[in-house]
């Protein structure tokens, strides 16, 4: 039998249905909208011109991976993609770092510090780029002036990706430590209490109670970060300045679709990004089973 | 349970239909801004920086005096995001809007343009450089560029700029004084309308930076690609832009030229370093003695460079009999909506006509150094001669550099301009992918020769050249 909803539970949900409402239209409209119209014209060759679209079947996507003007420029964003995301790890380890000594009260300022990190977090990611690229820059680069040395930072293949990593490494340890440090006082103090009495060093007690009370928000720091980490731009676009070493699937989706009206070109990278996106999320989620705690 | 599911499904339905609204194409209506009062609203959208933005209010301001009945509604972008926002507006421009050359080819050949020949006499257009009004001129039925008897006139010039080379005058002579150079011999070589070879020309940075710019002084921020391939009677694709030239030896002569600036005379920033800070920003703050500029740029730096300055004929290869100093000729147009109706394209035009060619705009440009002016009589005359004093003693002392380039004449019969690359291609991306291409090949870093670039390049760049081609039914 079904239970019937009192007055008052109506009411609350029609508010909290109201306080929804702009938020599901806005997702409706921009992203499953959107996503619709890419998914078309990812088959279509449009004209923005003349608003006509001419089907094309699967070249667009053939395009992507065959054609002499279009494929080594989109095998390259998505290995410099994948490589980039070597960065969403490190600063979810120094995260970890960072809230452990926070937490264990030894550092002076910890309330400092927390501030101090989470600085980049608040922070425009253009102004945040631009300031990287003066400390990055390969003339009168601060890291330059230090080493002694010109290094070029900002415009070797391979180097502007170690520059991305540091850079987006450094960015993310502030979000990574609030919510290690968020996770970890919700940690009942029993276990520790528990654990102490057994005899077990603070070590032992870090790698058997901390770290596996704590995977609930690794996992959502790696889902989170791996989507961001996919649809990352402006590294490309400002701190990158458009090399080739920087640029990424969705820079690539800008460059094609926006810069050059290749349009079906675009929705066809965007639609294979969004379904990666999918599958590598559905995979952790189904991996989760197997190392993330759950009460 | 049942009314909410119902909600759900109506709003979801809603929704689904807002979204294709709001995607679908737009209904222009024809007589939108023509108002019942015989009086006419038009929108004018162009780009510039705060301060050409209010000059182009004040012109603006000073057309709506003089024709009342015309309300023009101006709007301006950064220079950055115009082609963006232009481009997300494609099917509901405005009325009249910039045109950058390198651009107007896909868009008049997609009829987003409306063809205004009806609107000017032979007389009328007359007093323009021909150069500029030629490169607005398109035929739909053969979708050819350039004045015929079939085309159309779809644009009005804003201005036409050679980019020419700069040198920092001040920062010379300190270079003279610090090496103990002959300052005599060294400005005998700096003429306006002589122009240097390519042999005298890097004999001169490596005088004035032999030290290959340990001082922070570098004898040249960079080298413009099209000035050295056009300077060597070079191009990169032949005349209907149907067959790539890059594997001509005068081409890869050319970039091969400016590689060896830095790699065997070390007058020039390594790649790497120009990365880090442009020709612009270098030459700005010092840190060479030659550049490159247009006629645009002495605005920003009539305000903001504390040093003198003067322009003079791109250098060109002297061991080539062909060859002759050729500058790349940039230029905008100001081109009328294709869905305008006619009250707004009449307005429009008359609006573009005042821009182009109305003697106190044209001066209130070139006073505020923002091009040379588009009537050749002025150009010539009061421009060059300063017959009303309005530049004063402001930098560059030689423009007729500029007007010789735009002219193709001189003394010496060296000096020239040639419209960039990519005005006669469908589209731009291919100098982008093959300036990428130089780069990743590490060309400008000695790993391959130019010729070895371009080779390799060649098929790429000729896939690129069909493309265009086949967008334009060719």
């Amino acid at each position: 039998m079904k239970k019937r909803m009192s007055k008052v539970a109506k009411k609350e949900a029609r508010v909290a249905f109201a306080f929804i409402l702009l938020p599901i239209i806005g997702f409706c409209i921009f992203t499953i909208g959107a996503m619709i119209f890419s998914f078309k014209y990812s088959f279509e060759n449009y004209n923005i011109f003349t608003g006509e679209s001419k089907f094309v079947g699967w070249k667009n996507y053939s395009d992507l991976f065959k054609n002499v003007l279009y494929s080594a420029s989109f095998k390259n964003s998505i290995k410099n993609t994948v490589v980039l995301l070597l960065s969403i790890p490190l600063s979810m380890g120094m995260g970890l770092l960072a809230a452990v000594f926070v937490k264990s009260g030894k550092v002076k300022g910890g309330k400092f510090f927390q501030v101090l990190y989470y600085i980049p977090v608040v922070s425009s990611a253009v102004a945040m780029n631009i300031v990287w690229r003066y400390i990055f820059n390969n003339e009168f680069g601060i890291i330059n002036l230090l080493i002694g040395e010109k290094i070029a930072w900002l415009s070797d293949d391979t180097l502007i990706k170690v520059a991305i990593i540091a850079k987006n490494s450094l960015n993310g340890i502030g979000t990574a430590m609030i919510l290690y440090l968020a996770a970890m006082l919700n940690i009942p103090k029993d276990y520790y209490e528990a654990a102490e009495i057994d005899g077990a060093s603070k070590v032992r007690q870090f790698f058997k109670i901390t770290l596996p009370l704590i995977t609930p928000i690794t996992f959502y720091q790696l889902i989170t970060g791996l989507i961001g980490g996919f649809q990352s731009y402006a590294d490309s676009q400002v701190f990158g300045a458009g090399v080739q070493g920087a640029q990424t699937i969705v820079y690539f989706i800008w460059q094609r679709g926006i810069n050059q009206s290749r349009y079906g070109l675009a929705s066809a990278a965007s639609i294979l990004l969004a379904l990666a996106i999918m599958i590598i999320t559905m995979i952790q989620f189904k991996m989760s089973d197997k190392w993330v705690y759950e009460e | 349970m049942k009314k909410f599911r119902l909600l759900l499904i109506l709003l979801v339905i809603s929704m689904t239909m807002s979204a294709f609204v709001a995607c679908g194409g737009e209904k222009n209506d024809p007589n939108e801004g023509d108002n019942p009062d015989g009086t006419v609203t038009i929108e004018f959208v162009g780009w510039g920086d705060a301060a050409e933005l209010a000059n182009y209010q004040e012109l603006v301001n000073l057309f709506m005096e003089e024709n009342p009945n015309i309300t023009v509604v101006y709007k301006g972008e950064s220079a950055t995001t115009y082609m963006t926002t232009l481009k997300n507006r494609a099917n509901n421009l405005p009325d009249l809007f910039y045109m950058p050359d390198y651009d107007f080819l896909e868009w008049v050949a997609n009829g987003t343009i409306k063809d205004i020949s009806s609107y000017f006499t032979a007389e009328e257009l007359s007093t323009l450089w021909p150069q500029a009004v030629d490169e607005y001129y398109f035929d739909p039925s053969t979708n050819k560029l350039g004045k015929s008897e079939t085309a159309g006139l779809y644009g009005l010039p804003k201005d036409l700029g050679p980019f020419t080379l700069v040198y920092n005058k001040t920062l010379l002579d300190k270079q003279i004084a610090k090496y103990g150079l002959n300052s005599e011999e060294i400005y005998a070589m700096l003429s306006a309308t002589d122009p240097m070879t390519w042999q005298e020309f890097r004999t001169l940075l490596k005088m004035i930076d032999p030290d290959g710019g340990a001082d922070n002084v570098y004898g040249i921020s960079h080298y413009e690609i099209e000035a050295a391939v056009y300077s060597n009677n070079a191009s990169f694709f032949n005349e209907d832009a149907s067959v790539q030239t890059i594997t001509d030896p005068n081409f890869y002569n050319a970039i091969q030229f400016i590689a060896d600036l830095h790699l065997v005379d070390n007058v020039m920033p390594s790649a790497a370093d120009q990365i880090s800070t442009n020709g612009y920003q270098r030459f700005k703050g010092q840190g060479c003695v030659f550049s490159f500029m247009g006629p645009w740029d002495c605005a920003e730096f009539w305000k903001t460079v504390n040093f003198d300055y003067d322009i003079l004929p791109v250098p060109y290869n002297g061991e080539n009999p062909e060859a002759e100093s050729t500058a790349w000729v940039g230029s905008m147009g100001y081109c009328v909506s294709a869905k305008a109706s006619k009250a707004k394209t009449e307005a429009a035009v008359k609006l573009a006509k005042f821009l182009c060619y109305n003697e106190g705009a044209q001066r209130k440009f070139y006073e505020l150094g923002q091009q040379v002016p588009n009537i050749m009589d002025m150009a010539n005359n009061d421009y060059l001669s300063e017959t009303n004093e309005l530049l004063a003693d402001k930098n560059p002392p030689s423009r007729s550099v500029w007007v010789d380039t735009i002219n193709g004449r001189s003394e010496t019969d060296l000096v020239g301009g040639k419209v960039r690359s990519r005005y006669y291609t469908y589209s731009s991306d291919w100098f982008d992918s093959f300036t990428e291409w130089l780069s990743t090949q590490k060309m400008w870093d000695g790993n391959v020769t130019a010729e070895q670039a371009c080779k390799s390049y060649a098929s790429t760049f000729q896939a690129f050249l069909d493309e265009m081609r086949a967008n334009l039914g060719g």
